[in-house]
């Protein structure tokens, strides 16, 4: 099979995803092996002319140019892929969506002139521009990256199996944490992470988004005694799962 | 005469650059961020304390690291908590590991292919695979003493305010320990290539700034030392830091006393360079380069230099740690409390400052944060108005590739300067 033309490209964001690519280290040549890299900025002044096979896009679009990159790669794409929490779900800079100071009032905390500063409400790129695969997490799991490239070496595209990160958690025989009252989103959230952060004594905040079945409404019924439902609910907008995790819940 | 670059590649977040000469006088020499608004210092107004080491870790994905701990130290300056001894030494490994790998990356996938031929670092394994290989295997050992101790390399969950929720696993420690010899090596090699890199003819000495005490080369605090001025403590430096803001796009910028100043490896090389270790004291001297230096190509060397003395520094630190007895918890005990914090770390790229209000039930009140880049953008600006001028464009693409070298030279983290 011919290496697929790839783009890895960025919209606002911490980049951190891409890192992640790059901490494949040596494995990052069998990457190599399936993916031509024809742009992926951060790393080559490569510059390559679309179309692609795939592209791959982290961040969230928050400048008008971003909106104008994400449309442009998604004419340019065969497939393209949401790399990260961000691109999937809005990430971090999403917790400006809950404030109740409002988005205005929290430009003008950081920047005396606003003048010409973009400041959108944040939305997940999907909003924007037909998705046709997503690698979550915050960050990226490196592994489950170079899982969805030898799947697609393969000719097929990765999809993450629907089981909340509870299971993987219970597989590593962690003691549960929302055993102890913490409020761990672990029930609710899509694994692929390893349970990473509660392997690590560290409540899952969701960043992988939530499982489809997920039951909300049992979570808060659990950690309703020890803490308000604002509160926990608050967790999630970290990552801005919040309104993911309320959408169609059981 | 106008010069743009519409996107600076291989540099850390987005940026362009654009130059105007009028009959050879330098009117204009403007790094441009493309960055959108990320407003981190107002997401954090309202929330609870414990999330300010999550959500601020996110401002930078190469060095999510240094923005957790000062995150995390300036909170318990706030609250008056003084950590245990152990727990500063895991926290300096953590700084250490995520200085080799940010070092690594920068020099290896940014830096190599300007003076290689080749795109970049990908390419360059291709081309050597051996010494790519050795390279390779460094940046991982930064990564993995992060992924030891803070549980995960980008974005780590284990350091909390008081200590870790989770103390590293011994056999992870002694594994670790095991592998400094051969990332000793690879830091040597990697030295080497950088040295047989020719730096261009540059000099502009500037004011170097950079935070240190008696304990060491990379110290957990100290005061804020400068070539030009007496030190001061960090809570004082943050109050006299001017931050402006430009029209165009929403970076801001430091000046000190009106002026630009630089920070990271090379001001910390000027300033400090006596307590290095003894194998970096050794290959620096081997690079025959001067010091000080005013030449801010020499941050690629800098770099390379503090990658070996922080290999030293791992091995130092981990017999330290090592030869303490087991413990299950070395976390303070803490009550919260009203109050503000600052605290200041050396980053890979300079000193990063954070300061918190924080009200009587954890709620935090104020923000202030204020990366390296943020720090010494002005004084790039400044490095390449006079390199333009000495360095009149006889080939207008050779041109703005020398303005790309000078710009990597910095190592500038866009998205940290857009925080």
């Amino acid at each position: 099979m011919p290496k697929l033309k790839t783009a890895i490209i960025s919209l606002t964001c911490c980049e951190g995803c891409q890192f992640a690519i790059l901490d494949l280290g040596e494995k990052l040549l069998e990457v190599a092996e399936i993916l031509n890299l024809e742009k992926f900025e951060l790393a080559s002044s490569k510059k390559g002319l679309g179309p692609y096979d795939i592209i791959f896009v982290e961040g969230t679009p928050i400048t008008k140019e971003n909106v104008v990159t994400l449309i442009k790669a998604r004419r340019e794409a065969k497939i393209l892929v949401a790399l990260g929490t961000c691109a999937d779900l809005g990430g971090v800079a999403e917790i400006k969506n809950y404030s109740r100071a409002g988005r205005g009032k929290m430009l003008e905390y950081v920047y005396k002139n606003i003048e010409g500063i973009d400041n959108p409400k944040i939305k997940p790129i999907s909003v924007y521009v037909k998705v046709d695969a997503k690698i979550p997490g915050c960050p990226i799991e490196k592994k489950e990256f170079l899982k969805f490239v030898r799947e697609l070496g393969a000719g097929k595209i990765y999809k993450i199996p629907d089981i909340p990160v509870c299971y993987e958690c219970q597989l590593k025989e962690n003691s549960c944490l929302l055993q102890e009252g913490k409020p761990c989103f672990g029930p609710v959230t899509l694994a692929g992470c390893g349970a990473i952060c509660p392997s690590n004594n560290f409540i899952c905040e969701a960043c992988r988004g939530p499982i489809r079945d997920r039951n909300l409404t049992s979570l808060k019924k659990i950690l309703g005694k020890k803490m308000a439902v604002r509160e926990l609910m608050k967790i999630a907008e970290i990552h801005g799962v919040k309104d993911d995790l309320e959408k169609n819940n059981l | 005469m106008r010069i743009v670059i519409d996107h600076i590649a291989r540099i850390e977040g987005h940026a362009g650059f654009i130059g105007k000469i009028v009959n050879g006088k330098i009117k204009e020499a403007k790094i441009e961020t493309r960055e959108g608004a990320r407003l981190f210092e107002s997401l954090l107004i309202g929330r609870h304390y414990f999330d300010a080491p999550v959500i601020t870790a996110r401002i930078c994905g190469v060095c999510p690291v240094i923005h957790n701990l000062t995150s995390i130290k300036a909170i318990e300056n706030a609250f008056e908590i003084k950590p245990h001894p152990l727990t500063v030494l895991l926290r300096q490994l953590m700084l250490a590991g995520q200085i080799i790998q940010s070092h690594t990356l920068h020099l290896y996938f940014l830096v190599i292919a300007d003076y290689f031929k080749t795109a970049g670092g990908i390419d360059f394994a291709q081309k050597y695979p051996a010494d790519a290989k050795a390279v390779l295997r460094l940046r991982d050992f930064g990564n993995k003493i992060i992924e030891v101790i803070g549980g995960r390399s980008i974005h780590p969950m284990t350091p909390e305010v008081g200590g870790f929720t989770k103390l590293p696993d011994r056999k992870r420690l002694e594994n670790l320990f095991s592998l400094v010899s051969e990332n000793m090596a690879a830091a040597k090699k990697l030295l080497e290539i950088v040295a047989l890199m020719p730096i261009p003819k540059f000099s502009r000495p500037t004011n170097y700034i950079a935070m240190y005490d008696k304990t060491g080369y990379l110290s957990y605090g100290g005061l804020m030392h400068s070539s030009v001025s007496s030190p001061i403590a960090p809570e004082k430096f943050v109050k006299i830091i001017r931050e402006s803001e430009t029209i165009t796009t929403p970076s801001k910028r430091a000046k000190l006393h009106r002026k630009s100043y630089m920070v990271g490896a090379l001001a910390r090389l000027n300033l400090n360079f006596e307590k290095l270790n003894m194998e970096a004291k050794n290959e620096l001297e081997k690079t025959e380069t001067p010091i000080p230096r005013a030449n801010s190509f020499y941050n690629n060397i800098s770099q390379g230099v503090e990658i070996i003395h922080l290999v030293e520094e791992v091995k130092n630190l981990l017999e330290r740690y090592l030869s303490e007895p087991n413990s299950s918890s070395l976390n303070a005990d803490y009550k919260t409390k009203a109050g503000y914090g600052v605290a200041a770390l050396e980053a890979p790229r300079g000193t990063l400052f954070h300061a918190y209000g924080i009200d009587k039930n954890g709620l935090i009140t104020s923000v202030n944060i204020i990366t390296p880049t943020v720090q010494f953008l002005n004084n790039l600006e400044e490095d390449l108005k006079v390199w333009l001028k000495n360095n009149p464009a006889t080939d207008q693409e050779e041109q703005k590739k020398q303005i790309m070298m000078l710009v990597r030279a910095y190592d500038p983290c866009i998205t940290c300067a857009t925080h």
